[in-house]
């Protein structure tokens, strides 16, 4: 037996956009087994997990909530993704983000001023900025891949966060608990419905996927961007720097993903603590695959993963399903999306008798 | 020689590929002894119908049949074993084993305790007698020459008994005295009773070398000529299916210095890559370097298209030294540059026509304004380039990976062309491209030629060289030879040249 992977002659338009929609079905299928192994009802369960966060307003608007940041993100790493860079250290931009915002807040706690948010959303840009900035500065000086650099610095973000927040920038009057002091008014994002968790956060986050969508259709850098991602050798012949490419991907999606970070402790947290999200950083390269790297696109899947969120919280508590399950649907969906497309480009032969095999 | 009895017989071959007819009712005889080359340009169907034979493909219809036995479809094995050998323009071998290794590799079963090695070395040494193919049996093959280990491939099929052996494109890799070696080896094979196919679409080599020719086009035989009653320019009209008018070179004086290098060392990954290369280029004349792949062409196509810096002499363009090269500075300054390989340097595959052509211009003014960039600007530009230099197979907005090679490569020549270059560099215009490409892209050069261009023509084919360059200097293990006029070169004494020996010969002349 021999198994042979081939390339497939033209992978049509269709069947691209289609597969995120089958890799979905997928993972509800599996779902609706994983749920019977548990001993849960699966109809019910699932009903919970992806109907029930849609059911009412509310429910829009923390799905809004929790996609902002997600979408803001894959915008960034989206561009990056298309010019083959891998930024995979979303979440530790995102904490030196915050790390860099919340300074700001506290810096001029209990101070008011319009100037005061916007400030936080610079020292959150340029947080997340010079975190990326490491990755982009080993890649293009000694060709460390930044897969490695910026997954492993993630972690050393959450811990530099862990000493801040533990230690000097603890609140005097949180009864020892790993937290700062709650931000004034002028350091919280205001919200655009009463009632609401939605701040003006995510309207940014909009004008932010418009605005990535027509850098890469309409300018040159965006131009540069798919042929340095797509044809490197071309690229190089043609008078496109990559390493260029690779520090403006990784700084720009640094500095979103600094700025998700910011928007989170000035929107629904309102302080800094240990564990500032659960791995939006990491959720968004799957929003960013799921919607195809296209800006659109990647507002459907952060909806869709809000819903996993939002879902497996509901179900926690309605079926006792376990909090883990929610990273096993995303995990799935990742799965299932690059195995489709995968074989939407590929097809796999099982051949009986080798090529030029001989008698001997 | 074609008196012989048919060893092979295809009769009414027919397959499809969805809406292509790939083969369509082909019939083809060989003989016993006999030399026949398949001829017809790229897509003619030469390849699929060889891989029906060989048992790759299965036909739709018709019938394949050896020594008067038909040949079950679709098993390579069963082709094997009537005795049919295929050598392939890519050779299938592993260079950190020797040769006596690669030519018995596959043919034992692994469950053998033991490998009965002397009996191979002797079966081998007595194939390589019989047939002239002397390769050293110990040697390893990655420090073989590309002849030698064609021979190698050659002798893997003779040793698994074949008796009609294919070779695809056999001499695409080879110098010219490598190639007539190679040509007077097959015939030496067919005289001793073997029969041969040779696909090929090189005509003066076919004229040379086959007893018989069977020209292919669109899937069909559309002629059966002896070798011996045909003519170089009857070939050209049956394979492309009209008359050709090969586009002649005229003398003219050349302009001004353009380009001179003096001198110039180029280092690329710690290693000497060119070592003290010299040239001249002036308007208006085709300076031609001809080399065997390989040589230090991509190096030298890297310095004149502005993408590896000169190390030690002087490297001069438009008369300025030049001391931080880019591409995009040499565009700017007028260098039209085509690439050795378009595939990967050239176009990116997955954009569309337009965006190919806007390519290295892009942050021109014409065509981006404040890093924006002025797409109808861009669409005019490649609707003036497809229309002007005749590329075929889609508009602006077609990806060019639908192009075929041909009207690719016209694409990126046009786009140089058609912003009017000082200089153009032009290295391997038109490998792996069909006839009716080749003439076009001949045409094109020798028209920017006429007009003004200083050519710099990198190539590995001899016939490119002879019809177009002015002057010719051969590059050898990244040294470059003095030059020496078009008028004193023939096919003998650029062969010497592209054997290093360069000294020899102009003590010769």
């Amino acid at each position: 037996m021999w198994v042979k992977v081939e390339p497939r002659q033209e992978a049509s338009r269709r069947v691209i956009y289609a597969t995120p929609v089958l890799a979905v079905g997928l993972t509800v299928l599996s779902g609706y087994f994983l749920f019977l192994f548990l001993g849960l009802a699966p109809a019910k369960t699932l009903y919970h997990f992806l109907i029930s966060p849609t059911l009412t307003f509310y429910g829009w608007s923390e799905l809004c909530v929790k996609a902002g940041p997600l979408v803001l993100i894959a915008s960034g790493l989206a561009i990056g993704f298309r010019a083959n860079v891998w930024n995979i250290g979303a979440e530790g931009q995102l904490t030196l983000g915050a790390v860099g915002a919340g300074g700001v807040a506290l810096a001029f706690w209990g101070e008011s001023g319009l100037w005061i948010l916007p400030l936080m959303c610079l020292a959150g840009i340029l947080g997340g900025m010079l975190y990326a900035a490491i990755p982009a500065f080993l890649k293009t000086r000694y060709e460390v891949s930044e897969i490695l650099t910026s997954l492993m610095l993630t972690y050393v973000a959450t811990l530099a966060l862990g000493i801040l927040v533990y230690g000097p920038w603890r609140d005097p009057m949180g009864f020892n608990f790993p937290q700062t002091r709650m931000f004034s008014d002028s350091a919280l994002l205001p919200l655009i419905l009463d009632g609401t968790r939605m701040h003006l956060g995510i309207l940014v986050t909009l004008a932010v996927a418009v605005a990535a969508w027509m850098m890469m259709a309409r300018t040159v850098i965006g131009f540069q961007i798919k042929v340095v991602g797509l044809a490197p050798a071309a690229a190089r012949f043609a008078g496109f720097s990559r390493n260029r490419t690779v520090w403006f991907s990784l700084l720009l999606s640094g500095g979103l993903a600094g700025l998700a970070g910011t928007f989170e402790i000035a929107g629904p947290i309102g302080q800094l603590v240990p564990h500032l999200t659960p791995g939006y950083g990491f959720t968004a390269i799957i929003v960013a695959f799921l919607g195809r790297l296209h800006p659109l696109g990647i507002i459907a899947s952060g909806f869709l993963m809000a819903i996993s969120y939002n879902g497996g919280e509901i179900a926690q508590v309605e079926d006792r399903l376990p909090q883990a399950a929610t990273g096993v649907f995303q995990g799935m969906l990742l799965f299932y999306l690059l195995a489709c497309d995968f074989l939407s480009r590929y097809r796999i032969r099982l051949a009986a008798t080798r090529r030029e095999a001989s008698p001997s | 020689m074609t008196g012989g009895e048919v060893v092979l017989r295809l009769e009414k071959i027919t397959k499809r590929f969805g809406d292509l007819v790939a083969n369509d009712e082909v019939t083809l005889e060989l003989r016993r002894g006999e030399l026949l080359a398949l001829l017809g340009e790229n897509g003619a169907g030469k390849t699929t119908l060889m891989n029906i034979l060989f048992g790759h493909y299965t036909a739709d219809s018709g019938q394949v049949s050896v020594f008067g036995r038909p040949l079950p479809p679709g098993q390579p094995r069963a082709a094997i074993e009537a005795g049919i050998g295929m050598v392939h323009q890519h050779f299938a071998l592993a260079n950190n084993l020797s040769v006596l290794e690669n030519v018995i590799a596959g043919t034992e079963s692994i469950l053998r305790p033991r490998s009965d090695r002397a009996h191979a070395r002797a079966k081998l040494a007595g194939i390589a007698e019989r047939f002239g193919l002397t390769v050293d049996p110990d040697a390893r093959v990655g420090e073989l020459s590309v002849g030698e280990r064609q021979r190698v491939e050659i002798l893997k099929a003779l040793y698994r008994d074949a008796r009609i052996l294919i070779l695809d494109e056999p001499t695409a890799v080879l110098t010219h005295q490598e190639a007539e070696r190679l040509y007077r080896t097959l015939r030496g094979m067919a005289a001793k009773g073997l029969s041969l196919i040779f696909i090929s679409h090189k005509l003066h080599e076919v004229l040379a070398a086959a007893d018989r020719v069977t020209v292919l086009r669109g899937g069909k035989v559309v002629a059966e000529r002896p070798a011996a009653g045909t003519s170089r320019d009857e070939l050209a009209e049956l394979m492309i299916g009209r008359r050709v008018a090969r586009p002649v070179r005229d003398q003219r004086a050349p302009g001004p210095v353009v380009m001179t290098a003096d001198g110039v060392d180029v280092v690329g990954g710690g290693v000497k890559r060119l070592s003290g290369i010299s040239f001249t280029l002036r308007a208006g004349e085709t300076l031609g370097i001809i080399g065997v792949a390989g040589n230090g062409q991509a190096f030298l196509g890297e310095l004149v298209s502005g993408l590896a810096r000169p190390g030690a002499g002087r490297f001069e363009l438009l008369g300025e030294a030049v001391t931080a090269p880019g591409p995009r500075r040499f565009v700017a300054a007028g260098v039209g540059r085509v690439p050795e390989d378009r595939n990967a340097n050239g176009a990116v595959a997955e954009m569309t026509v337009w965006e190919n052509a806007v390519l290295e211009r892009i942050r021109e003014r014409r065509f981006s304004v404040a890093g924006l960039v002025k797409r109808a600007a861009g669409r005019a530009f490649a609707r003036t380039v497809v229309e002007r230099f005749d590329v075929r197979g889609g508009g602006p907005d077609t990806p060019i990976r639908l192009l075929s090679g041909g009207n690719m490569q016209k694409l990126i020549l046009g786009r140089s062309l058609e912003t009017a270059p000082r200089i153009l560099i032009a290295a391997q215009p038109t490998r792996g491209l069909d006839e009716g490409a080749v003439v076009a892209i001949h045409a094109e050069i020798l028209a920017a030629r006429r007009a003004g261009t200083a050519v710099l023509l990198i190539s590995e084919d001899l016939d490119e060289i002879l019809e177009l360059a002015d002057r010719v200097q051969a590059i050898v293990k990244g040294r470059l030879s003095p030059d020496i006029p078009i008028e004193e070169a023939d096919p003998r004494r650029l062969g010497l040249m592209m054997a290093g020996l360069w000294n020899e010969t102009t003590d010769a002349a």
